[in-house]
C-alpha cells in the first residue's frame, strides 16, 4: 500500500505542489466541459510560468 | 435536487399525457407508485435516464414513441414522444424536457425526424430564462457517472455486486469524491503537454539527442497503441462478462437449472475470493524476500565472525586488552588485519594510529559489542525468515490445494449440466462455455500485452537515462528539459495521490456501507460489507478462527449491501455538500427506486422500508403488490405523501388485478384485446 495523501503532500517538492494546485484549479473551471480547447497550452503556460529562461 | 413533476407523453408504453406530482416536503418526501409486473415500471426509471441522459436502458431502446400513439396516425404523419420533468436545485427551479419526433412510414415502421432538448431555469417571478448548453448544466446538476445510482431498475441493484461493476463502482467514488479532476490532469500532462514540451526539448537538442528524443517517442507511441488495444479487448472482454451473466440469470432463474447454477456461483465466488487472497499472500512472500532475503545467504557467514571475534576475545586481542603494544606492531608492519596498506600519513594509518589513544578505547568496545549484538539479531531474523517461509509455504500449498478441489467440484457441476436432465438448456450451456472460452483469450491477451508495455516502460526508462547523459548543456537546452521533466514529476505526483485518494475514500465509503448495512440486518453482526482493493462488492461472514467467508450473491444479504451502497452515496453526497474540501462533490439527489426489495424477506424488507428515508432526501418507488406488503406499508408510511397506480391494459389473457389501497380497490392490470397501453393514475388520500 502506497503513501497515506498528507504524507505524499509532506514529502512532494514545494515547485511541483505549487503547480500541481495551480493545474488542479484550472481542471476544475473545466471540468463539465467534455473536450476542452486549449487548456493544455493554458497548463503549459502554467509549467512555464514557474520555470522561466 | 428535488422532483417536483414529470409529464410524459407518448413515451414507450405510456400512451397520450401522463402525470406525477412528487411528494417532496422533508417529513412526506415518499412518493409510491403501485404497478403489476411488466406494466411499466422500468419504463418508468427509463424516462427519467432519457430525458437526462438520453438514456434507455430497458429492451428496444430505439423504440421511444408509444407503439398505439404511432397506429393512430396516417402513414407519413408524425407523432411526439416527449418527457418534461419539473425539478429545484439549489432554490432554483428547472424545467427538462426531451422529446422526439417521428415519422410513420408504414404499419410496422417509423423513422427519426428529430430530437430536442431544451432546459429552462424558472425564476422567482415565473419567467423561464432557456439555459444555452443543457446538457453541460445536466452534468453540473447530478453527473451522468451517479444518474445510475439514484434512477434505479429493481436487476441493476443486484448487478452492482457483480464482477463487470467493478469499474462503475470505482467511477463512481471518483466522482463523489471530485477525483475525476486528477484523472484529466493526468491525461492532459501526460498527452498534449508533455508532447509539446518534448517537441520544444528536440528544437533546440543536438543531433544524438534528437535521435534519443525520436527513440523514445516511437516507444511511447508504441505503448500508447498497446493501451489501446487493450482497452478494446477490455471493452470485448466486459461485453463478453455480461453476455455470459445475463445466461447465468437464465440458469439461475431457470426452475430445473436453479439449484445447479447457485451451487455453481458459490464455487465461482469461493474460487474468486481464495485467488485474491492467494495473489495477496503471493506479494507478502515477494516482500519478505526483498526485505530479509538476503539472509538466507549470510548465515555460515555470520556464525564464522562469530568464531573469529571470540577467538580473538579468548586470545585476548580483542576488546579490552587491545594493547599499544599490538597497534604499534600492525602500523610497522604496515598491513591491517582487514589486509588494506597502512602507508604513513594516509587516511587509514592515522585512524588506526588513533587507537593508541587510551580515549578511544571505551569506542572501540562499543563498537566490538555492538558487532556482537547485531551478528546475534541477525541470526534472530534469519530464524524467524526460515520459520516464516515454512509457514508462507503451508499458506501456499493450502490455497493451490483449496483451488484445485474447488476446480474438481466446479467440473462435477459442468459435467451434471451435460446430463440428459438439462437437454432444454443445452444451447443455453454450450453458448455459455463459448462465452468462457472467449473470456479466457481475452485475458491472456491483456495479460501480454500489460507484459509488452511493462517491457517498453523498461526501454523508455533506459531511453531516459541516456538523453540525460547526451544533454547539451546549454541554457535553452536546460530550460526544455527541466519543464519536461517538471511535468513528468508533476504527473508522478498527481497519480501517487489519486491512487492514495481513492484508496482512502474506497474505506470511508466501506465504513459508510457497514453502518448502513448493520442498521438494516439486526442481528447479524457477523456479517460485513467488504469493498476490496479491486472495487469488489462482497458481503462476507465473519468465523470464530478471525477469518471470513464470502456469502452467496444471490442472496438478500447482497441485495442490502447493494441498497447500502447506494444509500451510502446519497448519503456521502449530501454530506459533501456541507462540508469543504477541494475534491469533493455534493449535492441533494432524489432516489428513483423500481422493485428494491428483490429476494429479501419480510424482515429485512420492513427494516429497508425504514432506513432508506433517512438517507435519502425524496424518494420515488415503484412496487408490485408482491413486494409491499404489510412489514413495508409500516417502515414507510410515515413518509408517504403521494401515491400513483400503473394501470396496465394488456393483450394477455388474464384476470383483471387490483390492489386495495387507502380501502378503496385500483386496477393494476386488465385485459384489453387492443389498444395496448398504460395509463397513470393518482390514489385518492
Amino acid at each position: 500500500m502506497g503513501k497515506p495523501p498528507d504524507d505524499i503532500y509532506k514529502d512532494a517538492d514545494p515547485q511541483v505542489l505549487k503547480i500541481v494546485q495551480a493545474i488542479l484549479n484550472l481542471e476544475k473551471e473545466y471540468l463539465f466541459v467534455t473536450r476542452p480547447k486549449g487548456i493544455a497550452e493554458e497548463i503549459i503556460n502554467i509549467l512555464k510560468k514557474e520555470i522561466k529562461e | 435536487m428535488k422532483l417536483l413533476n414529470i409529464q410524459i407523453r407518448n413515451f414507450r408504453p405510456f400512451y397520450g399525457d401522463q402525470e406525477i406530482e412528487f411528494s417532496d416536503t422533508a417529513l412526506k418526501k415518499v412518493t409510491v407508485i403501485h404497478a403489476e409486473n411488466h406494466s411499466g415500471k422500468t419504463n418508468f426509471v427509463d424516462a427519467f435516464r432519457w430525458v437526462f441522459y438520453g438514456k434507455i436502458q430497458g429492451e428496444h431502446p430505439d423504440q421511444i414513441v408509444n407503439n398505439l400513439a404511432l397506429s393512430e396516425v396516417e402513414d407519413n404523419e408524425t407523432v411526439v414522444g416527449s418527457v418534461r420533468v419539473k425539478f429545484e436545485h439549489e432554490n432554483n427551479n428547472f424545467e427538462l424536457h426531451r422529446e422526439v419526433i417521428e415519422r410513420k412510414i408504414d404499419v410496422n415502421k417509423s423513422e427519426l425526424v428529430r430530437e430536442n432538448i431544451k432546459l429552462d431555469m424558472i425564476g422567482s417571478d415565473g419567467r423561464s430564462k432557456e439555459k444555452m448548453n443543457p446538457k453541460t448544466m445536466i452534468k453540473r446538476i447530478m453527473p451522468e457517472v451517479l444518474h445510475q445510482y439514484f434512477f434505479l431498475a429493481g436487476e441493476n441493484i443486484q448487478e452492482l455486486g457483480q464482477e463487470t461493476s467493478r469499474e462503475k463502482l470505482q467511477s463512481a467514488i471518483k466522482v463523489l469524491m471530485g477525483l475525476e479532476i486528477l484523472d484529466r490532469s493526468k491525461q492532459h500532462l501526460r498527452g498534449k503537454v508533455k508532447s509539446q514540451l518534448r517537441g520544444e526539448l528536440a528544437s533546440v537538442a543536438g543531433r544524438n539527442e534528437k535521435l534519443i528524443i525520436e527513440e523514445q517517442e516511437k516507444l511511447e507511441a508504441n505503448k500508447v497503441s498497446i493501451d489501446k488495444r487493450k482497452d478494446v479487448v477490455m471493452g470485448n472482454r466486459i461485453a463478453l462478462i455480461e453476455e455470459k451473466d445475463k445466461i447465468d440469470e437464465k440458469l439461475r432463474i431457470g426452475k430445473n437449472t436453479r439449484d445447479l447454477q447457485v451451487k455453481r456461483d458459490q464455487l465461482v465466488a469461493d474460487k474468486n475470493d481464495i485467488e485474491r487472497r492467494l495473489k495477496q499472500h503471493k506479494a507478502n512472500i515477494m516482500k519478505r524476500f526483498s526485505e530479509d532475503g538476503f539472509l538466507a545467504y549470510i548465515n555460515d557467514l555470520i556464525s564464522k565472525s562469530n568464531i573469529i571475534l571470540e577467538q580473538k576475545r579468548e586470545k585476548g586481542v580483542l576488546p579490552a586488552s587491545i594493547s599499544y603494544q599490538y597497534i604499534t606492531d600492525i602500523l610497522e608492519s604496515e598491513k591491517c588485519i582487514c589486509g588494506r596498506e597502512l602507508c604513513k600519513g594516509s587516511e587509514v594509518y592515522a585512524a588506526v594510529e588513533k587507537l593508541k589513544d587510551p580515549e578511544a578505547k571505551d569506542e572501540y568496545v562499543d563498537a566490538y559489542n555492538s558487532l556482537g549484538l547485531s551478528a546475534a539479531q541477525l541470526l534472530l531474523v534469519h530464524k524467524n525468515l526460515k520459520n516464516n517461509l515454512i509457514k508462507d509455504q503451508e499458506l501456499l500449498s493450502q490455497y493451490l490445494n483449496d483451488i484445485g478441489l474447488i476446480r474438481e467440484k466446479l467440473e462435477e457441476v459442468e459435467s451434471q449440466f451435460d446430463q440428459k436432465d438439462y437437454e432444454k438448456e443445452r444451447d443455453l450451456i454450450e453458448n455459455k462455455r463459448k462465452l468462457e472460452a472467449d473470456m479466457d483469450k481475452a485475458s491472456q491477451d491483456i495479460g501480454r500485452f500489460e507484459r509488452d508495455v511493462e517491457e517498453i516502460d523498461r526501454r523508455i526508462q533506459e531511453k531516459k537515462i541516456e538523453h540525460a547523459e547526451t544533454a547539451a548543456k546549454t541554457k535553452k537546452n536546460r530550460i526544455a528539459k527541466l519543464r519536461l521533466q517538471r511535468c513528468e514529476k508533476v504527473a508522478d505526483f498527481i497519480d501517487e495521490l489519486h491512487k492514495s485518494l481513492i484508496h482512502r475514500d474506497r474505506k470511508v465509503l466501506c465504513d459508510r456501507m457497514n453502518e448502513i448495512f448493520q442498521g438494516i440486518v439486526k442481528g447479524r453482526e457477523d456479517a460485513f460489507i467488504e469493498l476490496n482493493d479491486n472495487f469488489e462488492l462482497n458481503v462476507r461472514e465473519q468465523l470464530p478462527d478471525g477469518g471470513s467467508k464470502l456469502l452467496s450473491k444471490s442472496g438478500a444479504q447482497m441485495q442490502i449491501t447493494c441498497l447500502s451502497f447506494i444509500a451510502s452515496v446519497v448519503a456521502i453526497a449530501k454530506e459533501n455538500m456541507d462540508s469543504e474540501g477541494f475534491f469533493k462533490r455534493g449535492g441533494l439527489y432524489p432516489l428513483v427506486l423500481d422493485s428494491p426489495f428483490g429476494v429479501m424477506g419480510p424482515n429485512y424488507r420492513k427494516h429497508v422500508a425504514c432506513k432508506l428515508p433517512q438517507f435519502a432526501e425524496q424518494i420515488i418507488i415503484l412496487v408490485a403488490p408482491q413486494q409491499w406488503d404489510k412489514n413495508v406499508e409500516e417502515g414507510m408510511e410515515n413518509y408517504i405523501g403521494k401515491r400513483y397506480v400503473f394501470h396496465h391494459y394488456t393483450p394477455k389473457p388474464s384476470e383483471k388485478i387490483t390492489q386495495d389501497i387507502n380501502g378503496k380497490k385500483y386496477i393494476l392490470s386488465e385485459h384489453i384485446d387492443k389498444r395496448t397501453r398504460t395509463e397513470i393514475k393518482e390514489v385518492s388520500s
